[in-house]
């Protein structure tokens, strides 16, 4: 039968691969992806994959041991890792992503300009990175890592700063987005000659999971792709993003919310060239604004606030908005005076249990001169959280299972720990010949990520709400414990520790 | 809900095991007057089989793959045993061994080691379990090429492929056979000279007694007579028997099976399951 199809194959579409008709039947995914790198055409390789469908009575689908839908940098590491792993070598990977082939960057094609999507990668993701091979691209194409992230109260003096005691070694690195998937992808193209393989403008439309555990028929998850085209796979992998159709399709129940609150993103331009290697956060009523550096020159903005202000910061000129940053960081209006004395004599005890503690001198940040033209966006805030990141034969990874506040820069951070651990859990399955998709393997990578993802959510969840207020009991409730945090030495490095996990 | 699915599956487990023993006296390859097959056992079971649950998750036999697999895998590749499982650094471990999985019923562990790269021959008495084995392994494209499942019984085998295999496999099966020392002798004898024997099995201790006996049949799910304690192996007696078969006993390690999290791990304590590894003199 399988060779029935691989004849007609051939008849119809695939006279110059006659060589290969001798394939076994197993062989048929090589086959179709031949063809796909004989042919960089998209609409007809998808015309191929449909040809292996309605050519013979009985499809004959292509087979992977895992499926990733959504090649961004948690899907696109995740593909990196499962391809980089010596262990898994013989196991075959599949990204799908409905976007185009992402651009290879260049420091050339970068130029001066930045791109306004930016996160702050932690020193765990960039051991995963590393481990991919990705973060030696990164370094040679654009990052700027910083040594100390100062965090203040608008309506208060308290202040809480972050930084290893030698101000050498890195808090985090602030990469742009593209430079991240840029690196991925190219690692992806030395994958491809192995055993994982990458199709682009290729969406996801639906999907099906049989029964487990029966014996008569196939337990295998089918993908049926947009094109009408299928794929099956032992285990799926849901990397597409917030609003994720894998999620949806594979019925997660999602507990989400949304914040009222928009994040306004642009390229900023310092007024002077400052060594920049302190990233700021200062909490107004209205929402945090962060200064993110990315070089001697430039810092980035990730400015969380109503809808409506949003809206009206992204409607004014480029000067109008250079002026709300500035007045954002530097304003004293919010001060609640009344507070100051009880914090000022809390900071004096704290300095008489804790002298001598050179991280708690205020700095003040750069003073913004321009912005990067057309670099102004905004995107709607939200949580969300999967009740569940794995059922049987699928797993969510990355923004699908989970979505957090930009405040704390944790969302992708926790995206790439969930890509080392589902890495870990699928090595270990395969070192003891299991089924990629058996749900006893899988749950192992759910509770190990929940038992770190949703504390870490609750806090920044916390913080959000703490920090939306002017009420005095709450401004001095946040400013005692800003204050006691930045002075207690072991509560502040475990703070810097377990961010950086 | 956790503990009443593991429940259910240890049920369906030793359902199918008894299954296996009891469809001995349907197929004409295995004769009933095999000494390995104990007629009580086969009428006891006639009434509770069931094959069809044998791969349903959770599962105790397959996450029992946790430890049965890195011991087999370990040992074969002449790997030094430990506590926890440290990964190899390669694919495909076992590439070039043969194993044969005595009992193999459903496959759960036959599978597992073809995915590690072994040929592995799953031989099993009962003519639905082999069935059952084969169909779940024809949905796997990764399976066909090293995997092969018998309907025969141990002796069959000795009569046609003695000395064939670098490892045999004999789990969770010697407590259900009427006669354990020509079932291991049976197992010595599939070995090639310098080739693997692995069983695990249960203790007949009072520890035993009381989990396999008291705690899961009378007051658990597992029907009243699935085991009986008399059947259950010291393992002085399996050591004594490899002894005596020019066998030299490399370990013997206990096992534990934590109901809650469904999961396996070596113990020290020998006294309710165990598992044993013997190397064949050559
Ligand atoms: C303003 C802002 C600032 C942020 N700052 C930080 C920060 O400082 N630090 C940090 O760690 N995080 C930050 N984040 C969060 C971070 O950007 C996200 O966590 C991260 O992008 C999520 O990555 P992902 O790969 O999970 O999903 P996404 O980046 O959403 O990728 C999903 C991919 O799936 C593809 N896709 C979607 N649906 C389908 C489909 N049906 N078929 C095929 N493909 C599909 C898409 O094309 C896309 O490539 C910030 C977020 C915002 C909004």
């Amino acid at each position: 039968m399988a060779m029935q199809t691989i004849c007609q194959l051939h008849n119809r579409c695939l006279k110059s691969l006659a060589t290969l008709v001798v394939c076994p039947a197993r062989s048929l995914t090589c086959l179709a992806k031949k063809q796909r790198e004989s042919c960089h055409h998209h609409r007809f390789q998808s015309r191929v994959r449909r040809f292996s469908q309605d050519s013979s009575s009985k499809p004959v689908t292509p087979f992977y041991d895992v499926v990733i839908v959504g090649g961004g940098m948690a899907g696109g590491a995740l593909a990196c890792a499962l391809g980089s792993e010596v262990t898994l070598a013989d196991h075959k990977i599949l990204l799908l992503d409905h976007g185009k082939k992402p651009p290879k960057l260049t420091p050339e094609s970068l130029g001066s300009e930045y791109s306004n999507r930016v996160c702050a990668l932690n020193p765990q993701s960039k051991k995963l990175l590393s481990g991919i091979g990705a973060w030696s691209t990164i370094e040679k194409l654009r990052c700027k890592p910083f040594h100390r992230m100062q965090v203040w109260d608008a309506c208060s003096d308290s202040l809480i700063a972050f930084n290893h005691p030698d101000l050498i070694q890195e808090l985090a690195y602030i990469v742009e987005n593209n430079v991240t998937i840029s690196a991925l992808t190219e690692q992806l193209e030395h994958l491809k000659q192995g055993n994982v393989d990458v199709w682009y403008e290729t969406g996801l439309a639906n999907l099906k999971v049989p029964v487990q555990g029966t014996i008569d028929q196939e337990s295998w998850v089918t993908v049926t792709l947009k094109d009408m085209s299928k794929v099956k796979t032992r285990l799926l992998v849901g990397a597409d993003g917030a609003n994720s159709q894998v999620r949806k399709f594979g019925g997660f129940t999602m507990t989400r919310w949304t914040y009222d609150q928009s994040a306004v993103v642009a390229t900023l331009h310092l007024a002077e060239q400052t060594e920049n290697h302190v990233a700021w956060q200062r909490f107004l009523p209205t929402g945090p604004i962060a200064m993110l550096p990315l070089s001697e020159t430039h810092s980035s903005l990730v400015w969380s606030t109503t809808h409506e202000e949003a809206k009206k910061l992204l409607q004014m000129s480029d000067d109008e908005f250079v002026e709300a940053v500035n007045h954002a960081f530097w304003d004293d209006s919010h001060h609640v005076a009344s507070l100051d004395i009880v914090t000022q004599i809390f900071e004096d005890v704290l300095k008489v249990l804790q002298p001598d503690d050179s991280s708690s001198v205020r700095q003040l940040p750069p003073s913004v001169g321009g912005i990067q033209p057309g670099s102004r966006a905004k995107f709607p805030l939200g949580l969300g959280h999967a009740m569940h990141y794995v059922k049987p034969r699928i797993a969510l990874i990355g923004d699908a299972a989970h979505r957090v506040h930009p405040l704390a820069g944790q969302g992708i951070n926790l995206g790439f720990g969930d890509v080392s651990c589902l890495k870990d859990v699928l090595v270990k399955c395969a070192n003891l010949g299991g089924d990629f998709g058996s749900i006893s393997s899988l749950t192992d990578y759910e509770t190990q990520r929940q038992r770190h993802v949703v504390p870490i959510m609750m806090v920044i969840d916390a913080l959000k709400r703490l920090y939306s207020t002017t009420n005095p009991a709450a401004v001095l409730a946040r400013s005692l414990g800003l204050q006691a945090t930045n002075a207690l030495k072991p509560l502040k490095d475990t703070i810097i520790d377990s961010a950086s996990r | 809900m956790a503990l009443s699915g593991t429940r259910m599956s240890w049920l369906r487990c030793k359902r199918s095991l008894g299954r296996k023993i009891l469809l001995t006296t349907n197929t004409h390859r295995c004769a009933s007057n095999d000494s390995t097959v104990d007629q009580k056992e086969v009428e006891f079971f006639g009434s509770i089989g069931n094959v069809e649950g044998w791969w349903k998750e959770p599962n105790v036999l397959l996450s029992m793959n946790q430890t049965r697999v890195p011991l087999i895998r370990d040992a074969l590749t002449q790997q030094q045993f430990t506590n926890v499982d440290q990964h190899p650094t390669s694919c495909r471990t076992l590439k070039g061994k043969s194993i044969v999985d005595v009992g193999c019923g459903g496959g759960i562990l036959s599978e597992a080691l073809v995915r590690l790269g072994a040929s592995v021959t799953g031989i099993d008495a009962t003519k639905d379990m082999i069935e059952a084995a084969k169909l779940h392994a024809s949905h796997d494209p990764a399976l066909n090429e090293r995997l092969r499942y018998l309907n025969v019984t141990s002796s069959d085998l000795v009569k046609v492929e003695a000395e064939s295999f670098d490892g045999v496999v004999a789990t969770e099966v010697i407590e259900h056979v009427s006669d354990v020392e020509s079932f291991v002798t049976d197992c010595i004898q599939l070995a090639k000279p310098g080739g693997s024997i692995f069983i695990t099995t249960i203790n007949q201790t009072w520890a035993a007694y009381m989990i396999a006996i008291v705690l899961a049949e009378r007051l658990g799910p597992v029907p009243i007579g699935t085991h009986q304690y008399e059947k259950f192996v010291k393992p002085e007696i399996l050591k004594s028997i490899f002894q005596k078969n020019e066998c030299s006993v490399k370990l013997i390690q206990g096992q534990m099976y934590n109901v809650f999290t469904n999961k396996w791990s070596w113990a020290s304590d020998l006294s309710v399951f165990y598992a044993i590894h013997a190397v064949k003199g050559s």
